[in-house]
């Protein structure tokens, strides 16, 4: 366990995004620390704290003036300037940097390279000045690219290839802060869900809530009696976010300098991609036909309904992304567990309360199914595509599921 | 090859524009800029435009429809080319 002075300041950028306001609300409770958050123009000290005493009550702690006065915000200075920022980094004693801003636009390669590479060149070039005692990153578990392989605790020195240049750029991002000569501790998570509590969610329409929401706003008008799904047995990488919030604790306390740690759940605990499409269908669609699609290509895409091929196209990269066999090393969160680490695997049951929450939340999915429920099908004919052999037609399997 | 000239797919995206969007769209008009739309309005715009001109929009192309006349013109080409749904 490091050494760490009480009321000691940390700053943390991203502070004000989904993730920067989990690792602010953990620290708040748990470590005696005082936060120097950098945010963008715009972002007032309303808009910050919402959702960090949101997640702090929902944790079963009060969030009183006290616990407010431990954080700081401080205007992000451009990239050029952020030595602007030294007053601060001196006045609360700051000697860690956690840094969790990151650009998540898939097809934005300009503030891909802007934010995840050339913002983290800039502020570990002020940690050294700085000469913090350490500088924790909050990468992607999927910065190696496509690995066909389990995925080491370890810099990607061949990285496969990248579904965006998202993953790319966070791998840059990681190769500068271990090339720093700080102490490090890099963290990659998977893909962050609601709480595996209550279900709740805080987080933007990223990931699966992407096709959630995707599937809210443009299959729910109408009715389909048949759906095209591209859902592999694939198990989908899936964290749920008070167990990402455990894992960051437990790594920030105990885990030593220059570590790397994949975030991920159990690999057998998992959903697969189809019983994701499945838990939605169920409840909110019961179709007569559902086809399961092994690889985008093999899906007749002219020939389907318009929306649901807008949806394919929308969460296109995600559900690729997802189709792909990812393993990781776990040797971190072994570890950690093994120091009494709580971490709630991600499962079919608890995703389905997350679901849940996402569609009692919903006013179009409640108009959706109290107009069409009355459609649905009693059973659902549900039929595997698998991919062609060379020269011969699409192979179905039919199986009628109550 | 399509029939229809710019000019008409041009004025019917605009009117698709305001019944699906609720909003008003010229020319130079940028979906996410200055329409606002999300990414999930945007391909359901797009679904919408392949119904009103019964053409297939490849996900490849889906990147041209920055502004509602790229978006035409793109539809446009994707029409010549026979780019049809089924």
């Amino acid at each position: 366990m490091r050494d760490r002075k009480a009321g000691r300041g940390v700053l943390l950028t991203g502070g004000s995004g989904y993730v920067g306001g989990l690792i602010a609300s953990t620290l708040l409770v748990h470590e005696d620390v005082t936060i120097v958050a950098p945010v963008r123009k715009g972002v007032d000290r309303q808009r910050f704290l919402s959702p960090v005493s949101a997640e702090v009550r929902l944790a079963g702690h009060a969030f009183d003036e006290r616990m407010a006065s431990r954080i700081h915000l401080v205007d992000l200075p451009e990239r050029e300037h952020l030595d602007a920022l030294d007053a601060v980094v001196t006045e609360f004693g700051v000697d860690e940097v956690i840094h969790a801003a990151g650009c998540l636009d898939y097809f934005n390669a300009g503030a891909l390279e802007s934010v995840n590479i050339e913002l983290t060149r800039g502020i570990v070039e002020q940690a050294r000045r700085w000469q913090v005692s350490r500088f924790l990153y909050v990468s992607t578990a999927f910065s190696s690219g496509y690995m066909f392989r389990t995925i080491g605790e370890t810099l990607h020195t061949a990285p496969g290839k990248d579904p965006t240049d998202y993953t790319r750029t966070k791998r840059v991002a990681e190769e500068i802060v271990a090339g720093s000569g700080l102490p490090y501790l890099i963290l990659r998570p998977s893909i962050i869900i609601g709480d595996s509590r209550d279900g709740h969610y805080s987080g933007k329409q990223y990931g699966l809530y992407q096709l959630w929401a995707g599937m809210e706003r443009l299959l729910c008008r109408e009715w389909h009696p048949e759906m095209h799904a591209l859902a592999p047995r694939q198990p989908v990488q899936l964290i749920h976010q008070d167990a990402f919030q455990s894992a960051f604790l437990a790594a920030y306390r105990h885990l030593p300098d220059d570590s790397i740690m994949n975030i991920v759940s159990e690999h057998e605990t998992l959903p697969d991609l189809r019983a994701l499409w499945d838990l939605w269908l169920d409840a909110c669609l019961r179709p007569e036909k559902t086809y399961y699609y092994e690889r985008m290509a093999d899906i007749p895409l002219r020939e389907i309904n318009g929306k649901q091929r807008a949806l394919l196209a929308l969460a296109s990269v995600n559900l690729q992304i997802a189709s792909h066999p990812w393993r990781y090393e776990t040797t971190s969160m072994d570890t950690l567990r093994a120091k009494g680490m709580t971490f709630t695997n991600a499962t079919r049951d608890s995703v389905a309360l997350c679901q849940d929450v996402f569609i009692a939340e919903s006013k179009q999915i409640q108009e959706f199914l109290a107009a069409h429920r009355s459609s649905f099908s009693a059973e659902t004919t549900q039929i595997d595509i698998s991919p062609p052999v060379i020269g011969a037609a699409p192979v179905l399997a039919g199986v009628a599921a109550p | 090859m399509s029939d229809i000239s710019y000019d008409d797919l041009l004025t019917r995206n605009i009117a698709l524009i305001a019944s699906v969007c609720h909003k008003t769209a010229v020319e130079e008009s940028r979906f996410i800029e200055d329409l606002e739309l999300d990414s999930i309005d945007l391909v359901g715009l797009v679904s919408e435009m392949e119904e009103e001109f019964h053409v297939f929009v490849p996900e490849e192309r889906l990147r041209a429809f920055r502004t509602v006349g790229e978006a035409t013109r793109c539809l446009q080409e994707l029409l010549s080319e026979g780019e049809r749904v089924a």
